[in-house]
């Protein structure tokens, strides 16, 4: 008769399924397939609006999880979310792509870079999202990247904090500060 | 919408600012961009493991691997490279100790990149092939890490899927290892395999561009595939709402694929339900193939430890049943909309190996 192994569970009853997803992507193949299906609309979300096209942005998103892959095995969480290290990377190259491109997007161009085809679900009527473009345009560079971090990369302030390396409640107070003035800009 | 969107951001907007609860709406809706369909792919390319110490250790060993390189070629440095690799995977480390795994050692060179196919292994679990890559020397600060896709085909002219690969390697020298599925269980036997690699990628360290070094480098060999022990234990766990049942496991020298469903009752609005197994300290599963397992559907995880000696595996596991919707920035999310949890776990779960 051979002896039975036994294996047992190390991590926490609060692991989150993202951390133990990180764990199994170190050193298993389809973990780090589903870690990139997981955050690979996030990316490519945050970069396209530093990127002319779609295709560029797509290259840069690969590009970013090409940097993922190869650092992957330095990552310990240590207070850094994943997601704010994943993010931290994603910056990084972002500016990176800009500097070698040595223009920016003009981000006044956003109503037509946002064409509707990079819409996915068409719930902007053409006169709202030119509003809006307007609005996002006249902020400044810094106050667009936070805008991008919430609502193109979905992350929290705690998360935003963590890649920018701020505190939690000044970039509360930023995001706060920066949605009542597009609201009163909005009014006109 | 507007007001289901903005739930999303109550620590920006108060509910009852209903033109900011528009706003937050409309800004979410701009930043919600259609995602080429290129991206979409699962990727092909997954990380080596390694513990941080041993990066560390692996970067400097890297860099006087390059002064090495041009003095005594990069024969006798890329065995060791693949070797360390190789016997980081418990399993293949299991089957090569056991004269399992076939020295192959074939090579070829097309414009000046190396492909040396170096090992072999195949069980009814898996098939790993191990190869490492020389690439034309260049500038050390352009040297980045470096990967390739790789096909297996048969002389049936069956293409075995790809299960992702290790790779190693920051300088001109890196080495992968290939795993790929196999084709039913089967018996043992000899077969026919041909590896097809169309290109490898380089990555830059920093800045700089993709660089595709363009083949195809073509290699033909044979490798016995080991048998697995089927075990049906139609093995059934509830837990309240929850039945899981494990319906086959196939134990193969190299690595264990459990096939189970989870029944779901009185959940709504969830997106898949998954078992995540923890062998060894190592959560295995919940996903596959980048997607989570469906209730009802059959799924499998395919754990790469040395189990086959053994008789049973005492293991934990956690049900993983994510809610439809993304958990809200800031917001706990141990609990769907439901209110029903999105993890349960089952500690102390023993599958039967015999």
């Amino acid at each position: 008769m051979q002896p039975s192994v036994t294996l047992t569970a190390t991590g926490s009853q609060a692991e989150s399924d993202e951390a133990a997803l990180v764990r199994a992507a170190m050193h298993d193949a389809t973990a780090f397939a589903a870690l990139y299906q997981l955050y690979v609309a996030r990316v490519y979300r945050f970069v396209r609006l530093r990127c002319a096209s779609s295709d560029e942005a797509a290259d840069l998103t690969q590009q970013v999880f090409l940097k993922v892959a190869a650092a992957l095995p330095r990552y310990h969480e240590r207070g850094v979310p994943f997601v704010a290290w994943l993010f931290r990377i994603t910056r990084n190259a972002t500016i990176d792509h800009a500097r070698r491109r040595r223009a920016a997007v003009p981000m006044d161009s956003l109503a037509g870079l946002l064409a509707p085809d990079d819409v996915e679900e068409y719930v902007l009527d053409r006169e709202r999202r030119a509003t809006l473009a307007s609005l996002v345009a006249a902020l400044s560079r810094d106050e667009r990247e936070l805008l991008s971090f919430r609502f193109a990369a979905g992350l929290s302030s705690r998360e935003i904090a963590a890649v920018v390396g701020a505190s939690e409640s000044a970039v509360k107070k930023r995001l706060t500060r920066l949605i009542h003035r597009m609201k009163e800009r909005a009014r006109g | 919408m507007a007001k289901h969107v903005a739930n999303l951001y109550t620590d920006l907007v108060e509910p009852s600012d209903v033109q900011g609860q528009q706003l937050v709406a409309d800004l979410h809706a701009f930043f919600h961009l259609a995602v080429p369909a290129r991206l979409r792919v699962e990727p092909v390319l997954t990380p080596r493991p390694a513990s941080a110490a041993r990066w560390r250790w692996s970067r400097f060993a890297l860099v006087g691997a390059v002064a090495i390189f041009a003095l005594v070629g990069a024969t006798c440095l890329a065995l060791p490279l693949l070797q360390s690799l190789w016997s980081e995977d418990r399993g293949l480390q299991h089957v090569t100790q056991a004269g399992l795994a076939r020295e192959l050692d074939l090579r070829q060179t097309i414009n000046g990149v190396t492909v040396h196919v170096q090992k072999g292994y195949a069980d009814a679990n898996r098939i790993a092939i191990g190869y490492s890559v020389e690439l034309p020397p260049t500038t050390p600060g352009d040297d980045g890490p470096q990967f390739s896709s790789a096909i297996l085909t048969d002389d049936d002219g069956a293409t075995y899927p790809s299960r992702g690969f290790t790779a190693t390697g920051d300088s001109p020298l890196g080495a992968q290892v290939h795993n790929f599925a196999p084709r039913g269980v089967g018996g043992a036997r000899d077969i026919a395999f041909t590896l097809t690699i169309p290109e490898v990628i380089r990555a830059p360290k920093a800045g700089g561009t993709v660089r595709t070094f363009r083949g195809p480098w073509v290699f033909n060999f044979t490798l016995p595939m080991a048998a697995a022990r089927v075990v049906e234990p139609a093995l059934t766990v509830t837990r309240p709402g929850v039945e899981l049942t494990v319906t086959r496991i196939a134990v193969a020298p190299s690595a264990t694929r459990f096939d189970y469903r989870v029944h779901l009752e009185g959940f709504t609005d969830r997106s898949g339900a998954g078992l995540l197994l923890t062998v060894s300290g190592r959560p295995f599963g919940a996903y596959a193939d980048g997607h989570v397992c469906q209730p009802d559907a059959e799924c499998f995880i395919v754990v790469p430890e040395p189990l086959f000696d053994a008789d049973a595996l005492h293991a934990d596991a956690v049900v993983v049943i994510p809610d439809r919707e993304p958990c809200a920035p800031g917001q706990s999310c141990d609990v769907g909309r439901d209110g029903k949890p999105i993890r349960i776990r089952i500690d102390g779960l023993v599958l039967p190996l015999r």
